[in-house]
């Protein structure tokens, strides 16, 4: 009997947070205090590359004072800039994400097997005790001076460090300290350098993603300027889209080893392993492939017909309840799929929520009571009619500056735009490719340069282990029935003490199960191969956690000879 | 009868090879293009042959810098695959597919690109010095289908320049 609890692996999948701080930016930011720097969480790009131009789609996210946000990033050509969609970064995340699912099978008497309660509980009569249930120069460098959405941003040429140096600080844009030796390898002539501020009067919430046009013949991230303020084992996501798989260039690429991965919380320390697999690479320069495969996986997310209505229309809503719900009857709010759908409450991208709330704002009243933005707009005639007339203490000074063309005319510019925009990328290349490393600060000396490789496999993000429960003739308590789990490298752990219960311990191995070299053509050109290794660590040894013994190591063998098969015939 | 010659195939790789006329249709006169570099002045159109600084790029990477010219082709844009290739051992330095919109012909009949083309060097891949190494650079117009309709190539060496930039340049072009 196999029983899959897919259901129950994804909602934890979902729950695994690879973005830890509120912080997200390509490139340098640059706080007024330069001896405050600011500490850099991660990256997330989603590049494009066509004819030699490369799009990026850069994610930013920042929570410091709006007036000291600031951010610099080196170019090779004087770029067209646009506003992003922050919700085109949710709706790639959650189609690509990393799951990992654990098929568990019931051999023998197990009481605590979901399909027999569930049998019995249709008979309406129990067979399982309760116990056991449910447990489980002199010129100027400037070159454009512009704004765009929320942002005042300049072009700098970049062929003289101190002049733009300069510049940025005559014209409010300081850097934080290291800048001076970071930037540079990014000093050259014919170079380029754009800077970032929030408009006066913003705030950090009307921070979005910006979408670069440049020429380059390939896509790189400046990761030694972001060493200036990144923080420890620092999260880089980078999409490709192109016609074919993406490889790091210059960078490792690692395959690891799924015996360390907690599959029984659907790899809640998938993170953990991501940060030991890097470390096991050659200075530490490595990314994995998570995602690689059809880009139509985005087909219809971002952009369909009858989503977001029309500008027209919507300026022409009699008042701010209208308004609002007129967003929400044209499916403003960000698209989720499958699981998610299930355990999140429907909310507007942030930049909405920022423009809503210049115009018709959550009451700070309400604020302070610990409402938030999504329930206040995702009910708002309620909260503007009754409950307003029930707690008129929380609406003290609290007015609407209802102007419907201003509003509607900025949000179709900021939210409408990008994202029908980011959906024609997606459509336009046929192939998506995912790939996330963690790195530190120490270790960013050189910039990842990312190409393609057609003829490499696809990669799912999907993977699967088994568990088998070994009940004999009778078990009735789950986490200590011994249990047998093979994962989807073909690594095999016998659990005699049962799974699941305590903490997840992993066996003492590599967490690289491969370190390889993809290049531009060929097969990828292995230099770390860790699968003897964890062969002869299943084979009869203890590792942590884990005894193998007798049957239960043939059982173990069996499985990683016929993984080897496999992955031999890959 | 159309004869394509493709790169890479044996059929191409002699040093310091110039211009290389490859498709002749049954109407009309061929069509070529010629891959060269660039002169000191960093504008003026020169054999690519020999020692090649690795010019600095504006992301921090190192390139040679190459110019093209069309003959034979409608004004337009045309698609050029250029690739680079280390010739000791054939290993891939670039591959790179590019619009470029063919401007009208002089009275020769040829447009050249007026802005020189970087090849994208370094970072280099992995384990692929180009540091003074003799690399083939390739160039193909393709049409519509992908089918190569006009090819050229030529051998250079690539070097790192001098001053503040060398030990970079030996950093991210050694592999």
């Amino acid at each position: 009997m196999k029983i899959a609890l897919s259901a129950a692996a994804l909602a934890v999948a979902a729950t695994v947070t690879l973005w830890s701080a509120p912080v997200d930016a390509c490139g340098c930011f640059a706080p007024p205090d330069p001896t405050v720097p600011v500490v850099q969480a991660g990256e997330r790009i989603i590049f494009a590359t066509e004819n030699g131009e490369v799009t990026a789609h850069i994610q930013i996210s920042y929570d410091g004072p709006a007036a000291e946000f600031g951010w610099l990033l080196p170019l090779p050509s004087v770029p067209d800039l646009q506003l992003g969609s922050d919700e085109v970064f949710n709706v790639v995340t959650a189609q690509t994400q990393p799951k990992y699912r654990l098929n568990r099978v019931y051999e023998g008497n197990c009481t605590f097997d979901p399909s027999r309660i569930l049998r019995a509980a249709n008979a309406g009569a129990p067979e399982a005790d309760s116990g056991a249930a449910g447990g489980s120069g002199s010129a100027s460098p400037l070159v454009i001076q512009d704004s765009v959405g929320p942002y005042d941003y300049a072009v700098l040429k970049a062929d003289n460090k101190d002049e733009m140096l300069k510049w940025l600080n005559d014209n409010r844009y300081f850097i934080p300290v290291g800048t001076q030796d970071a930037v540079g390898p990014y000093i050259r002539p014919g170079a380029y350098f754009l800077a970032l501020k929030l408009k006066s009067g913003k705030s950090t919430g009307d921070l979005q993603p910006v979408v670069l046009r440049y020429q380059s013949d390939l896509p790189m991230i400046p990761l030694v300027l972001t060493s200036v303020a990144a923080k420890p084992d620092m999260g880089i996501q980078v999409w490709m889209l192109g016609e074919g798989r993406a490889i790091p260039r210059n960078y490792y690429h690692t395959v690891i080893n799924d015996a360390l991965i907690d599959w029984n919380t659907g790899g809640a320390n998938y993170n953990d392993v991501i940060i030991a697999a890097t470390k096991e690479a050659p200075d530490h320069h490595t990314f994995v492939t998570e995602y690689a495969g059809t880009s139509s996986i985005m087909d219809g997310l971002l952009d369909y017909p009858g989503r977001f209505g029309s500008e027209a229309e919507l300026a022409a809503m009699p008042d701010a309840v209208s308004f609002v719900e007129y967003l929400w009857a044209h499916n403003f709010q960000i698209q989720s799929q499958g699981q998610q759908a299930f355990f999140t409450q429907p909310a507007f991208p942030a930049t909405l929520d920022a423009i809503l709330g210049r115009y018709i704002p959550v009451p700070q009243g309400m604020l302070d009571q610990g409402y938030t933005a999504s329930g206040f707009y995702s009910n708002i005639r309620y909260f503007l009619g009754d409950f307003r007339a029930r707690n008129p203490q929380l609406f003290v000074n609290y007015s609407i500056d209802y102007r419907p063309a201003e509003m509607a005319q900025e949000i179709f510019e900021r939210v409408v735009t990008p994202a029908r925009e980011a959906s024609k990328l997606f459509a336009e290349h046929p192939y998506l490719t995912r790939l996330y490393t963690t790195i530190s600060p120490d270790d960013m000396n050189k910039d990842p340069v990312f190409s393609f490789n057609p003829s490499l496999p696809d990669w799912s993000n999907v993977h699967e282990a088994t568990l088998t429960y070994h009940c004999g003739s009778y078990a009735s308590d789950q986490t200590h029935t011994p249990a047998t789990l093979v994962t989807e490298s073909g690594y095999a752990q016998i659990f005699n003490g049962g799974f699941g219960g305590g903490t997840f311990q992993p066996p003492n191995l590599p967490a690289s199960l491969r370190v390889e070299i993809l290049r531009e053509e060929g097969a990828p050109e292995t230099i770390i191969n860790n699968v003897d290794v964890i062969l002869r660590k299943a084979g009869g040894c203890t590792t942590a956690g884990l005894e193998l013994s007798g049957a239960a190591a043939l059982v173990a063998l069996a499985g990683l000879v016929r993984s080897a098969r496999r992955r031999a015939k890959k | 009868m159309e004869e394509v010659v493709r790169p890479g195939r044996g059929r191409f790789g002699i040093v310091g090879a110039a211009a290389l006329v490859v498709v002749t249709a049954a109407c009309g006169p061929p069509s070529e293009v010629q891959l060269g570099g660039v002169a000191e002045d960093g504008v003026t159109f020169a054999p690519l042959e020999g020692d090649q600084p690795l010019v600095p790029g504006s992301q921090g990477g190192f390139h040679v810098w190459v110019k093209l010219r069309f003959t034979g082709f409608e004004p337009g844009k045309h698609t050029v695959q250029r690739t680079a290739r280390r010739t000791r051992d054939e290993r891939l330095v670039l591959t790179t597919r590019t619009g470029i919109a063919v401007g009208e012909p002089d009275a020769s009949g040829t447009w050249e690109t007026p802005d020189p083309l970087p090849s994208f060097m370094c970072p280099a891949p992995i384990g692929v010095s180009v540091i003074d190494e003799p690399i083939r650079f390739e160039v193909e117009v393709l049409d519509e289908a992908g089918q190569a309709v006009a090819h050229d190539g030529a051998v250079a060496t690539p070097h790192c320049p001098e001053g503040e930039q060398a030990q970079f340049c030996q950093q991210i072009c050694s592999g």
